[in-house]
């Protein structure tokens, strides 16, 4: 049904998409501008390791980065709430089944778009060397979907407390996009920062999947991603249901 | 022209107390704006620890042209915010009430919201841009560089005003688009940094057909030398056809509008 409601509404798509290019475009000829000799590395990343990391970023925001946690506070913040919890389905699967047909949607137009900037600006991509690095990359990016739609769901859980705290979530999730990777790769920060940032669940989000991709992480390096991820996976899957719980004990369906 | 002053100062004084009355959500918008701003020049600092220019230009000269972006796109949001607001207000014919008060629709649409928010977000920007400006060469900031500099900043938020009135004539003669708006604000990504980093179709399309460029790299590039007057001219001569042809669109949507809902 979300699916169809979307397809409804194709110009807002259509324009929702357009406007997500301009972010792409803007990263994609920076780094070109950067990279103009073809033989020259910055940051450790080759021009076609570099512009490979720009157009999965697009595919990952789709895939990993879309949220219903704006949605999700006002409703509870409205008392819209009530009528999702008088059904007979839990409101945890209903919003994963609304978040899985928007990413649906979301990361089939962007494989087309992502595929014609590749043929219109006849940019060469870099592939792994070993297929097996697509399996890692598609398991990182599984996780990271799941990590996120929990990390959402704790942030819409401020509904329950406040109807006004929907410019913290922007703001949030801003810090997240930056810290995940998904304006730029982190290799870009002093290398005590990035590694800091490391030990938060963010980069696993967006840097972690594309670098497994580009087979840019050692096998330590690699195992050692998989277990934070796993560990901030079940924490803030585990921190996310409390704070639903606790939430629902004081909503009180204002305006319902 | 007093008269519109003051009517703008009370509609300010109503949206600060709009801001206000949510004063929490408004800290957290404003933070998201800071944190923004602050990540991207973060960004470009970072990058220049790594490499000396970018397309030939230093660090300074980059943080120019993104502040640059962020003055003139402030300075739209601080003033033209209403047109966010422009599909509810012809929707709900909230325009009719405009139309028969006695000053100008186009001002009551356009300047009915004052963001405070972003006037607080310009500080920092206007305090970054002086820092920038600090490191050109003495010899480049000259009066006639600074003017320039002024003048096409001021062509810059005029074109922006243009954009706008197009959206809500656009949004009066459909009653849709409420996409438009923010698909301008997108596109205006685009000019965070120079436009010389971007190829040449790009480049002509976001200087004749949105003149993102115009509004944000010209007044950079004055600054620091390397605009010619061939391009100053055609940025006037751009901001002054966008003008006018939106302020003839916005007339001819009111010809057609036949109101909405009253």
């Amino acid at each position: 049904m979300n699916l169809q409601h979307q397809l409804e509404r194709r110009l807002s798509l259509a324009m929702e998409r357009l406007r997500s290019l301009a972010l792409v475009l803007s990263l994609y000829y920076l780094w070109s501008a950067l990279l103009d000799d073809p033989s020259r590395q910055f940051l450790g990343y080759s021009r076609e390791q570099m512009l490979t990391y720009v157009l999965g970023l697009a595919l990952l925001r789709s895939l990993v980065l879309t949220n219903r946690a704006f949605d999700l506070t006002w409703e509870i913040a409205r008392g819209r709430l009530s009528f999702l919890m008088l059904r007979p389905i839990s409101v945890y699967g209903h919003q994963f089944a609304l978040d899985a047909s928007d990413k649906m949607t979301r990361l089939a137009s962007a494989i087309v778009e992502v595929a014609l900037l590749v043929l219109l600006l006849e940019a060469r991509l870099s592939a792994p060397r070993h297929p097996i690095a697509i399996v890692w990359a598609a398991m990182a990016a599984t996780l990271a979907l799941l990590l996120f739609f929990f990390i959402s769901m704790a942030l819409a859980t401020s509904g329950f407390w406040s109807a006004e705290s929907v410019g913290f979530l922007w703001a949030a999730s801003l810090v997240m996009e930056f810290c995940s990777g998904a304006f730029f790769p982190l290799d870009v920060l002093p290398d005590l920062g990035r590694r800091v940032l490391m030990l938060s669940p963010f980069p696993y989000l967006v840097y972690f999947p594309l670098n497994l991709y580009l087979e840019r992480l050692t096998a330590g390096e690699m195992i050692q991603g998989f277990i934070i991820l796993a560990f901030w996976l079940l924490a803030i899957g585990l921190i996310s249901r409390r704070l639903w719980d606790i939430g629902l004990r004081d909503y009180d369906a204002e305006g319902a | 022209m007093i008269r519109y002053f003051r009517l703008w100062i009370f509609l300010a004084r109503l949206s600060f107390i709009e801001i206000w009355s949510t004063r929490l959500n408004s800290l957290g918008w404003l933070l998201g704006k800071l944190v923004r701003l602050a990540f991207f020049f973060l960004f470009i600092v970072a990058i220049f620890r790594h490499t000396k220019t970018i397309k030939g230009y230093t660090l300074p000269e980059a943080a120019l042209f993104f502040l640059t972006f962020n003055l003139v796109d402030l300075s739209a949001q601080i003033l033209f915010r209403g047109i966010y607001g422009i599909r509810r207000i012809v929707v709900e014919g909230e325009l009719d009430y405009y139309l028969l008060s006695p000053a100008n629709a186009l001002f009551r649409v356009a300047f009915q919201t004052v963001d405070f928010l972003d006037l607080i977000t310009v500080v920092p920007v206007v305090a970054l841009t002086a820092w920038a400006i600090t490191f050109l060469p003495a010899e480049q900031l000259t009066p006639a560089a600074l003017a320039l500099y002024g003048v096409l900043i001021l062509t810059g938020v005029t074109i922006a005003f243009a954009i706008h009135v197009i959206v809500a004539a656009v949004a009066v003669l459909t009653q849709q688009l409420e996409n438009t708006i923010w698909f301008y604000r997108d596109m205006m990504i685009l000019g965070r940094f120079p436009v010389d980093i971007y190829a040449a179709p790009i480049q002509w399309a976001i200087t004749v057909i949105i003149p993102i460029a115009v509004m944000t790299s010209y007044p950079a590039k004055a600054l620091l030398g390397v605009l010619t007057w061939r391009h100053f001219l055609l940025a006037v001569n751009l901001a002054a056809l966008f003008l006018t042809g939106s302020l003839c669109l916005w007339r001819y949507s009111l010809r057609r509008y036949t109101s909405v809902s009253s």
